[in-house]
């Protein structure tokens, strides 16, 4: 116990983009198990993010839940043949996490803190990879810290609102076509910001073997004004490029989530999730320097809005022992031509396995492993003409625990 | 349970190792119905790995020959022997004192403010250097014309200075010897040919008064001798044709005009007794006048044909300033183009830029007649310039165009290619060598290789 948490302390604030776009849905381990789904099943304090409107459902007064996930990830480059040129990604094990507290402050009302890493993307191809003048490494991360309100209308329905106070952080290095002794000339772009957003959620018990869930969750539009632009370039060149400052606007897409989940039998319950994720406001990302000897950047993205489809499965084995299972499907928002290796996405197929354990009353804990295969594409970017064929997949355990009384 | 717990974790952590790189499905080269066992260049200044101004080892290790031979590895290629320079210097042509020392690599420099090439000391030794060997594989010359390849003892100090090439004469296997006895002495499978760019860039670089073009009809007699000496047999190999000078910063880098002055110095010029009295007489003959204004003018050239006794005028669209002439163009001491008129040397006018542009054109079709004659791979070099000249080429998130210094194609001398630039040019090759051959040579990765280097 003590090791386990000793070991999610080591933690890095370093993420991977493992669901499409750089979007990351491990919020939950329980929910991880079960493919992702949640949105329409009661599940305490995760609700938070699944759906704040199953939170004044909670069973206990006091709940809390903790948890992270170890993101193996791998991805792979084949240029476009004919050539024998292929890279692989060094990236950093991902590392997202989740913390629910939360606490019925009456019968019908229940108010909780969340805090969640629901985007973010981390890879490194290295500095002299081939595409290095497109990107060399990036770190992307956004914390979502969320108090959440919410309200039993009446033993079925369920209503919850939560604000979004966003955290994002950004650190890339990218090669730069002009060359001194050293090599080529690279810049560092970083910046840190705060951004906001709202979600909300309804929950609504069918019957005893029937509950559906609405959620929404807005957009975040992070905005740095005055992130840092370093640039590394040859001494002659330095009065044309100094370190400046720079301003750039990302955004975290609206998911509206619909979700039903089935009590089948005791033992068994069934979900399933339909996401919709709103990829088109992401259509170009900017960059404009301050220095006016620094020409602008302006990359073309024009994502796609997503629909991510998720069935998940939970047997009771016994009083204690709940064994999960999971399948989804998460397709790309990125169109043809358009596809980065800054962000390879390509459609995915997770398979996740779960497992949770009662250890007393009052503590339990929930472990998942969950593989995502991408299927291999072949296609580039055209503005820069980059093109090959990208090859993901990922493992990911993960484990949490919950504690109410 | 907690035990249970670390056994899992064990066997996540195997599952982890097993699965997480992905599986890619490789791609695999293929020689065609060519053999590449043994590949061998023949050509000049760009098969020799020339770049900066200068021969050295860095420039031999990235010419286009050695990208291509690389890159031939992957289909049967054993290996590719060069006569390196043994020096760490380099070395080029152009006398840079009144010692007759020769210059070495060019050099991007501050100078007066603003980066400019500046040539390094070369070190002479390398012509001194015998590096020949039967392994040879890169018979690249320096300078070396069509008809030098057949020529015999075209290595040959013994015929006195100017009467040799020294480039060759380091890696000769005889005084006798000529180029291509020394390339077929390899027996080769596989040979790339591109030789003719001298042809006319000897007359080209002399402002068209020095020099000559060779003509038409006796290139194709030469490049008829060596492809029928070359691909005979089995031997298969690979035809470059000619670059237009419009490609080559070397003649386009300074335009003709190229003289930006303020509307003081275009006062003071106007009214300096020589163009008084050369516009004067202008009037009197109805010819136009020469006359600044603040902005771009065009330059100040001498020409003996030209009507107006002054035997000066103003350059006029399509002509070409040879690079060479930069630095005392930019020199307000020196003011060639408007202090000085421009020597003739220095300048190609219409006719001399037509008759250029008439043999290349004329040479390449001949290039392409012996393809299809010797059932080799057309490399139309002429198309892959001007189209980096016309729109620049983008290239895994690189720009590449002609322009001089910034342009990553061309290396500090205006004329010969850089790593990038000579990448570019492999790639060519081995695109018409597929297509020819129905091979899959895969193509070298461009950004791999190097563009000039700033201070």
């Amino acid at each position: 116990m003590k090791r386990i948490l000793l070991f999610c302390g080591l933690l890095v604030f370093g993420l991977q983009m493992r669901a499409e776009g750089y979007q990351v849905n491990l919020q939950g381990n329980r929910q991880t198990g079960m493919g992702h789904t949640g949105t329409g099943l009661l599940l305490g304090a995760s609700s938070m993010h699944f759906n704040p409107g199953a939170l004044s459902f909670l069973d206990k007064k006091y709940e809390f839940s903790v948890g992270g996930s170890f993101i193996f990830g791998s991805n792979s480059f084949q240029k476009e043949a004919p050539s024998v040129y292929e890279a692989s990604s060094d990236n950093p094990m991902g590392t997202p996490f989740y913390f629910y507290g939360a606490t019925m402050i009456n019968e019908k009302m229940a108010v909780g803190l969340s805090v969640t890493t629901p985007y973010g993307n981390s890879l490194v191809w290295g500095d002299d990879w081939d595409g290095k003048y497109l990107i060399q490494d990036i770190s992307l991360r956004a914390i979502f810290i969320q108090p959440t309100l919410s309200y039993k209308i009446n033993d079925k329905l369920g209503f919850g609102v939560g604000f979004m106070a966003v955290n994002g952080n950004v650190d890339l290095n990218k090669a730069l076509p002009v060359q001194s002794a050293m090599g080529d000339a690279s810049v560092n772009i970083s910046g840190n910001t705060w951004a906001f957003g709202f979600n909300a959620g309804l929950s609504y018990k069918a019957s005893d073997k029937l509950s559906l869930g609405l959620s929404y969750r807005s957009e975040v539009l992070v905005k740095l004004d005055g992130g840092d632009a370093d640039f590394d370039v040859p001494a002659s060149l330095g009065g044309l490029y100094p370190d400046t400052k720079f301003d750039a606007e990302l955004p975290m897409p609206t998911n509206i989530t619909f979700g039903v989940g089935y009590q089948v039998t005791e033992k068994l319950l069934l979900a399933a999730d339909l996401q919709y994720v709103g990829w088109s406001v992401y259509e170009s990302l900017d960059f404009d320097f301050e220095a006016e000897t620094v020409p602008d950047s302006r990359n073309q993205r024009d994502f796609e809005n997503t629909m991510i489809y998720r069935l998940g499965a939970e047997y009771a084995h016994n009083e204690k022992v709940q064994f999960r299972a999971g399948i989804y499907y998460d397709s790309t928002p990125i169109p043809e031509d358009l596809l980065t290796p800054e962000t390879p996405g390509t459609n995915k197929i997770g398979m996740s396995l779960g497992m949770g354990y009662q250890i007393n009353d009052k503590l339990s804990l929930d472990a998942s492993l969950l593989y995502i295969h991408g299927q291999k594409r072949e296609d580039g970017y055209a503005p820069t003409n980059f093109y090959g064929t990208y090859y993901t997949n990922a493992v990911i355990p993960g484990i949490g625990l919950n504690y109410s009384f | 349970m907690m035990k249970n717990i670390s056994k899992y974790i064990i066997l996540l952590a195997a599952v982890v190792l097993w699965s997480c790189e992905p599986k890619v499905d490789e791609f695999s080269p293929s020689n065609g119905s060519a053999d590449f066992t043994t590949f061998v260049a023949v050509g000049d200044s760009y098969t020799a790995g020339y770049t900066d101004g200068a021969l050295g080892a860095r420039g031999q290790n990235e010419s286009f020959s050695v990208i291509l031979a690389n890159q031939l590895e992957n289909v049967g290629s054993a290996a590719y022997n060069q006569p390196l320079v043994q020096s760490e210097g380099s070395v080029g042509t152009t006398v840079i004192n009144e010692q007759g020392a020769l210059n070495g690599y060019f050099e991007l420099s501050i100078v007066g403010g603003s980066l400019a090439p500046v040539p390094t000391a070369g070190d002479m030794a390398i012509f001194g250097e015998q590096v020949y060997n039967a392994d040879n594989q890169n018979f690249g010359v320096p300078g070396a014309k069509s008809y030098h390849l057949l020529a015999s003892g075209f290595g040959n100090p013994a015929a006195g200075v100017g009467n040799y090439n020294p480039f060759y004469t380091r890696f000769m296997s005889s005084g006798s010897a000529s180029v291509l006895e020394d390339a077929l002495a390899t027996d080769p499978s596989f040979v790339s040919l591109w030789i003719g760019c001298n042809d006319v860039l000897g007359y080209a670089l002399e402002g068209g008064e020095d020099d000559m073009i060779t003509p038409p009809a006796d290139f194709a007699n030469y490049m008829g001798m060596l492809a029928s000496s070359l691909y005979t047999g089995d031997t298969k190999g690979a035809l470059a044709n000619i670059p237009s000078i419009n490609a080559l910063p070397y003649f386009n880098a300074v335009t003709y005009n190229a003289l930006v002055i303020d509307q003081a110095t275009a006062d003071m010029l106007n009214a300096h007794p020589s163009y008084v009295q050369y516009n004067a007489g202008s009037e009197a003959l109805g010819l136009p006048k020469i006359e600044f204004v603040a902005g771009a003018n065009a330059l100040v050239i001498v020409d003996e044909d030209y009507e107006h006794p002054g035997k000066i005028r103003q350059m006029v669209e399509g002509e070409k300033v040879i690079l060479s002439a930069s630095s005392s163009i930019s020199n307000p001491d020196i003011g060639w183009g408007y202090i000085a008129p421009l020597a003739a040397k220095y300048v190609l006018d219409e006719e001399e830029v037509e008759a250029i542009n008439a043999a290349t054109l004329a040479y390449n079709k001949t290039i392409k007649t012996l393809c299809g004659q010797f059932d080799l791979a057309h490399v139309d070099l002429h198309a892959v310039m001007d189209q980096l000249d016309d729109t620049g080429v983008i290239i895994d998130g690189n720009h590449y165009t002609t322009t001089f210094v910034t342009g990553g194609v061309f290396s500090l001398d205006g004329i010969h290619a850089s790593g990038r630039g000579s990448a570019i040019i492999a790639n060519a090759f081995i695109e018409a060598i597929n297509a020819e051959y129905n091979a899959s040579v895969p193509l070298a990765n461009v950004n791999d290789y190097d563009m000039v280097e700033f201070p």
